[in-house]
């Protein structure tokens, strides 16, 4: 017996994507398959959805009260600094609660008023005025809300691999908190290392930054360079302290703090690699479905218990396995001698969307239909140069209903997992339900007896 | 090479001259013409940038052009190996794309060099790079300017910065010593691998995975 499908967290509508449509919830025979069904050892979250967010506040007040903030005197600025996908994961609002603790915390602890909330973009101009006003941010604080961005002035940063850029309004108060989350998402690229620095190449980075991070470093490598930046002794002279949103596939972990981001990084890699790595190495045992996007923002961030849609399309290595360099797609020869992207999960037979913004790159898709639903969602689509091939290839349905009977056709599987920003359970149809909870036990144990005592140690973490 | 259908407009009584729009185009399609944002078509790659940027006027529409444009610039017709030799100093595959987004391919970015492109803006207006996420590409463009010899002089609003920073032109001494600091990023690895990648013929290097 499965519980019925639970209502996702809310979205906000933007410029950037579609109107809101009913969410995909709500398509005939959809079940929940619950985390803690499939997984009982994971951790219980202090918060996975509902309105009352006082367990959030309570951890992120309890551990702050530990943090050395010696440093921050009363006449000082401090730079809140948030980050974009924050407010993504399970609505956002846990985030926005966590902010507002550090900001009461650290006035109550150190007489500092002038506490500035920097918030992030990925890299449209609109993106951090639409957050501010959905998230009420100018009154929750005290007026003092900026957005900032990739394109904005630069401060160069010495490290000890080069020279790179970071943004100069995040950097030029007193002092700066990193007010990060944990960064559940591309697992299979960041292969599960230093995900506590991330933001310093992305978001607090500027596009020149963010670029070489991509394209100029091995997908193990690479994340050396937000921990170059991180132990600049520029960054390193303005840098306060850190609190972090921690999340398992279950919801909202806890809230950490400290000043040692090393430790609390190591904290947040073990805890990955034993929650977020048995739901992927679940959904490599996947082995046909139709994959529903539906939640707000970019589609391939948007979660199903927890774990991230673009997982779902590259989880066919095991990418936290750091014995292998190369862990996702990139290109190879065809028969014809051709050279294209390595294709998608191939058990992926089918995408809908259903509401998604686009913007973001997906590679390798050309041998996998895909219908997006409503006329207004697809001129998004069409209209979007990061996917010309999605433009060409992608069939259009006047709604949700008419797509999925669509692929229903096309796939013959009703193997269906939506992608609808949940953490704590999966959205599916029965029949996925019954696959992930079969899989489950099987994948339980090779990732407590196999997998996770690899993976630490080849991080040092293992003891 | 890019498919085009639209271009941007101004809407000349909206515009205050702020010059915002010039700033963040990838391509060098704006100029400021009597205090006034003027688009140039020719070089325009609907990056739609310019429309997100002008979020207080909303000056700044999306409009089909008369007929679609393909923005693709031939290689056919230039010497194969000079192709070769500019993407091996950009440390690009040439028959793999530049980047995510767009499918550019390498030697049609050493085409649009070789053609002409002397600016980032060239070779965004020629190619239609930076149309998609406008970001990550970034490098790639500073590599093939600098392979060709090209010297840029930083604009000073600091529209771009040139940075191609990567870890195959890491000194080896920096290697050992972060590799040593931190081993769980595999730094002297990768680097060794795509050291070794670099020294094998391009033709060798073909087939399988790159």
């Amino acid at each position: 017996m499965y519980n019925a499908a639970i209502e996702p967290p809310p979205l906000m509508e933007s410029v950037y994507g579609p109107k809101l449509k009913t969410r995909a919830m709500h398509l005939p025979n959809m079940v929940s398959v619950a985390i803690s069904d499939l997984f009982p050892d994971i951790m219980s979250p202090i918060y996975a959805y509902g309105d009352d967010l006082s367990a959030i506040y309570s951890a992120a007040e309890s551990t702050l009260s530990s943090v050395d903030m010696s440093m921050i005197k009363p006449d000082d600025t401090v730079k809140l600094l948030s980050s974009e996908h924050g407010f993504s994961i399970v609505g956002g609002e846990p985030y926005v609660k966590m902010l507002e603790a550090i900001k009461n915390k650290v006035q109550t602890r150190t007489g500092c008023k002038n506490i500035k909330l920097m918030v992030g973009a990925y890299k449209g101009f609109r993106e951090a005025d639409e957050v501010i006003d959905y998230y009420d941010l100018k009154n929750r604080f005290d007026g003092k809300v900026y957005g900032y961005g990739p394109y904005d002035k630069d401060i160069p940063i010495e490290t000890e691999i080069g020279t790179v850029y970071g943004i100069k309004k995040v950097f030029d108060g007193d002092w700066f908190i990193h007010s990060y989350y944990d960064d559940p998402r591309e697992m299979y690229f960041h292969r599960m290392i230093d995900r506590a620095y991330k933001s310093f190449v992305m978001s607090y980075a500027r596009l020149e930054t963010r670029s070489i991070y991509h394209m100029n470093f091995g997908n193990r490598s690479s994340n050396f360079l937000p921990r170059a930046i991180f132990n600049s002794p520029q960054v390193q002279k303005k840098y306060a302290f850190s609190c972090i949103m921690r999340t398992s596939p279950m919801g909202i972990l806890t809230i950490d703090a400290d000043r040692d981001l090393n430790g609390l990084n190591n904290r947040i890699t073990k805890s990955h690699l034993k929650t977020f790595g048995k739901v992927m190495r679940l959904f490599n045992e996947i082995d046909n479905c139709i994959a529903v996007l539906d939640g707000g923002r970019w589609g391939y961030y948007i979660h199903a218990g927890g774990v991230i849609f673009g997982v779902l399309m590259a989880v066919r290595t095991d990418p936290f396995d750091l014995s292998n360099p190369k862990a996702l797609g990139g290109f190879r020869k065809n028969k014809k001698g051709e050279l294209g992207a390595v294709p998608i999960n191939p058990a992926i037979k089918a995408i809908v969307m259903n509401q998604a913004w686009p913007g973001i790159n997906y590679n390798g898709l050309e041998n996998t239909p895909i219908i997006i639903a409503g006329e207004d969602h697809a001129d998004l689509w069409k209209a979007d140069h990061c996917n010309p091939f999605i433009a060409k290839a992608a069939e259009t349905a006047p709604d949700l209903e008419t797509a999925m009977n669509r692929v229903y056709e096309i796939t013959q599987t009703d193997k269906v997992i939506i992608f609808d920003g949940n953490f704590g359970h999966i959205n599916c149809s029965r029949s996925m339900a019954d696959l992930l909870k079969e899989k489950a036990p099987d994948v339980s144990r090779k990732v407590d007896e196999e997998l996770l005592p690899m993976w630490l140690q080849q991080r040092g973490i293992d003891q | 090479m890019i498919q085009l259908q639209y271009s941007a407009r101004v809407e000349v009584e909206k515009c205050t001259g702020c010059k915002q729009c010039e700033r963040i185009c990838p391509s060098g399609a704006i100029a400021m013409i009597d205090k006034k944002a003027a688009i140039d078509d020719d070089r325009c790659i609907d990056c739609q940038r310019c429309i997100d940027r002008c979020n207080r006027e909303n000056a700044i529409t999306r409009v089909l052009r008369p007929e679609a444009v393909i923005r693709v610039v031939d290689h056919g017709d230039l010497d194969q190996e000079e192709i070769q030799r500019l993407c091996n100093k950009a440390g690009v595959h040439p028959d793999l794309p530049i980047c995510g987004c767009n499918a550019i391919l390498g030697k049609e970015a050493a085409a649009a060099v070789l053609k002409g492109a002397k600016t980032p803006e060239d070779f965004c207006a020629m190619t239609g790079a930076r149309a998609g996420c406008g970001i990550y590409c970034m490098t790639r463009i500073f590599q093939y300017l600098k392979g060709a010899g090209i010297d840029l002089d930083e604009p000073k609003d600091r529209r771009w910065i040139n940075l191609t920073l990567s870890l195959i032109e890491l000194p080896e001494d920096i290697i050992a010593k972060v590799d040593t600091a931190y081993p769980y990023h595999y730094l002297a690895e990768d680097w060794n691998q795509q050291v070794r990648r670099k020294s094998v013929s391009p033709k060798k290097k073909e087939g399988a995975d790159v």
